[in-house]
């Protein structure tokens, strides 16, 4: 499998074994067909334009005949943001599902191909490239859904689904961020989009919640569109980026869904990530020989130093590091694919934000490694929470209902009804990664609060405060059957 | 009469470039036919043609990793890097590969 460069290097040392006679490198010309002159070097092996397009092309469809979670004949949603990688991935797909002609009757891998763009405009700008990348999209002929970032604040039905708005900071106290649901905003589902990503202070945590965002809609669009599978365009480069931000971040618990080739993770959904091996080199390669063009959106941290942020940097580091090591991106890809973690394990919750795995214990490590004050301070401000009225305060459910505010809060909530409007420290319930983008939220909105600004404080989608409720309600239904139950492992 | 060298942009590049995807420029005198090298036109373009910060485009005397250079359609890898020999009416495209820009 990986000894193309063993025999490479085998032929350059002028002792070429009978074995490696078939690789062997021929001077001047592609390593592969050893006919056409080479105009790629990739990890040191070079390739004509032919047999390059037809590496990239092989890997693309072999990790896609290889995704074995993917049942033959699912339909498809295929996340395109308009740049390289995800412009390559609708040209090898659109390629990919064209009817074999030399067997009219061979079955497709998917049954349908739809065009998913997450327009992260009302945060990062660019509105005016939105057509390009649309025309674009449609250009490949499959069907094109245009869905706003902003959508996640809205229920699957296009109503509002309100907000977690902030119950009052507190500079002293980082481990709790309080939060209540609103049920109507006078905010636009844009401006609410905005204070979530304005309402942070650091770049990584902003890049972060983003990321999430994005995430979030695409799977809500594929779980809508009844789509089994949502291929990403993720290259490479790209996630060894990922691998080495997350793992900074102290997201390694939940690497082997970030790394996994097709992961079913995603209840009901299987992820497929076909570039995976493809470095971002080749994407610009292969487009630029295909003609393929690109729609360049701003990012975050466009034009911004390479400090700005974690991911940014870990960008900075690799690709520097990958320019004098080529096996660079390979080796730490290949490396995280080995990882494994527990989060597959029963006792493993879904973190309410990103939808990633919450390591067994997360609270005892934060408290055991961070330094928090446990001395309570007045809230030193409400205001989101004024600008979001809580009108619809009433109780559809009666007393005697969990959600009803004569309860002990600490035992809130079975799911019947809408989440209940009282506070909630939201911290607990979050994997750690997402932890800190809170602790953020709470220092930015606390420090901010101090100066006399009234909007930056975070606001987060209803269905964060959704989540933590039913969770809560399952965590008290199970303590109340608790001594009915039989252990199935006695 | 000097060289004639066309510049291409793209995957973010050109809006290093005054936001032109193309630009045909004739190098000056000081470039000598035969002799000129990538490694002079570097600069060069730095000098003249970039509109943003030059930290973006170079690395010391070479190209900021991550930026992808591509010799009449082939990898500069294959074409000596910086002591490429530049020939009249060469294409000479500039790729950015990296995220955030
Ligand atoms: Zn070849
Ligand atoms: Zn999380």
């Amino acid at each position: 499998m990986c000894s193309i460069e063993e025999e490479i290097q085998t032929g350059d040392a002028e002792t070429p074994s009978i074995r490696s006679r078939r690789r062997l490198v021929v001077e001047g010309l592609c390593h592969k067909c050893k006919q056409s002159p080479p105009v790629v070097d990739m990890k040191r092996v070079m390739y004509c334009k032919t047999c390059f397009k037809e590496s990239v092309v092989y890997r693309f469809r072999g990790n896609l005949m290889r995704a074995t979670k993917i049942a033959d004949g699912a339909k498809a949603l295929v996340a395109f943001s308009g740049g390289a990688s995800s412009r390559l991935l609708l040209h090898l797909l659109s390629e990919f599902h064209e009817p074999d002609p030399s067997n009219l009757r061979k079955k497709r891998k998917f049954s349908d191909v739809l065009i998913c763009h997450v327009d992260q405009s009302a945060v990062l700008g660019g509105e005016d490239k939105e057509a390009e990348v649309r025309r674009i999209g449609e250009k490949s002929g499959f069907p094109y859904l245009h869905i706003p970032l902003e959508s996640i604040f809205s229920n699957d039905d296009g109503s509002d689904g309100g907000a977690l708005v902030p119950v009052g900071f507190d500079l002293a106290d980082t481990v709790t961020l309080k939060m209540v649901h609103r049920v109507t905003s006078t905010l636009s589902p844009v401006a609410r989009l905005r204070r979530s990503i304005h309402g942070l202070g650091k770049m990584t945590a902003k890049e972060d919640l983003l990321h999430h965002f994005t995430m979030r809609a695409l799977l809500n669009t594929a779980r809508k569109e009844g789509c089994n599978v949502l291929i990403l365009g993720d290259n490479a480069t790209r996630m060894a980026i990922r691998i080495l931000a997350l793992t900074s971040k102290g997201g390694g618990f939940g690497l082997p869904i970030e790394v996994a080739g097709d992961t079913d993770w995603f209840e009901g959904l299987v992820v497929a990530r076909p570039l995976r091996d493809v470095l971002s080199k080749e994407v610009a390669v292969y487009n630029q020989y295909t003609d393929l063009d690109t729609v360049v959106m701003p990012a975050l941290t466009t034009a911004m130093p390479a400090k700005s942020s974690i991911d940014r940097m870990t960008e900075e580091f690799l690709v520097g590091l990958q320019r004098d090591f080529p096996m660079t991106v390979n080796t730490v890809v290949r490396t995280a694919a080995k990882v494994t973690s527990e989060h597959r394990a029963k006792t493993v919750m879904r973190c309410p934000m990103c939808g990633g795995p919450i390591q067994d214990g997360t609270n005892d490590w934060r408290s055991g490694h961070t330094v928090s004050q446990l001395l309570s301070h007045a809230p030193s401000s409400d205001t989101t929470s004024e600008a979001l009225s809580s009108t619809s305060n009433t109780h559809p459910c009666s007393t005697s209902c969990a959600c009803a505010p004569t309860v002990n809060p600490e035992s809130t909530s079975t799911s019947c009804c809408t989440p209940a409007d009282q506070p909630i420290n939201i911290i607990p319930y979050l994997c750690y990664p997402c932890q800190n983008i809170c602790r953020d939220a709470q220092e930015f909105g606390a420090t901010a609060a101090k100066k006399g600004i009234d909007d930056a404080t975070v606001i987060l989608p209803a269905y964060v405060g959704e989540e933590i409720t039913m969770r809560k309600g399952r965590e008290w239904m199970k303590k109340e059957i608790e001594e009915f139950l039989i252990d199935e492992e006695d | 009469m000097g060289l004639t060298i066309h510049l291409q942009f793209s995957g973010g590049m050109e809006l290093l470039f005054n936001n032109e995807k193309e630009k045909t420029v004739t190098l000056p005198d000081t470039f000598t036919p035969a002799l000129a090298t990538l490694k002079d036109l570097l600069p060069w373009m730095r000098d003249n043609l970039l509109s943003e910060r030059a930290e973006l485009f170079m690395q010391g005397d070479t190209v900021r990793p991550g930026i992808l250079v591509l010799i009449n359609d082939a990898d500069w890898e294959l074409e000596g890097e910086l002591e490429y020999v530049l020939k009249d009416d060469d294409t000479i495209v500039f790729i950015s590969t990296l995220h955030g820009g």
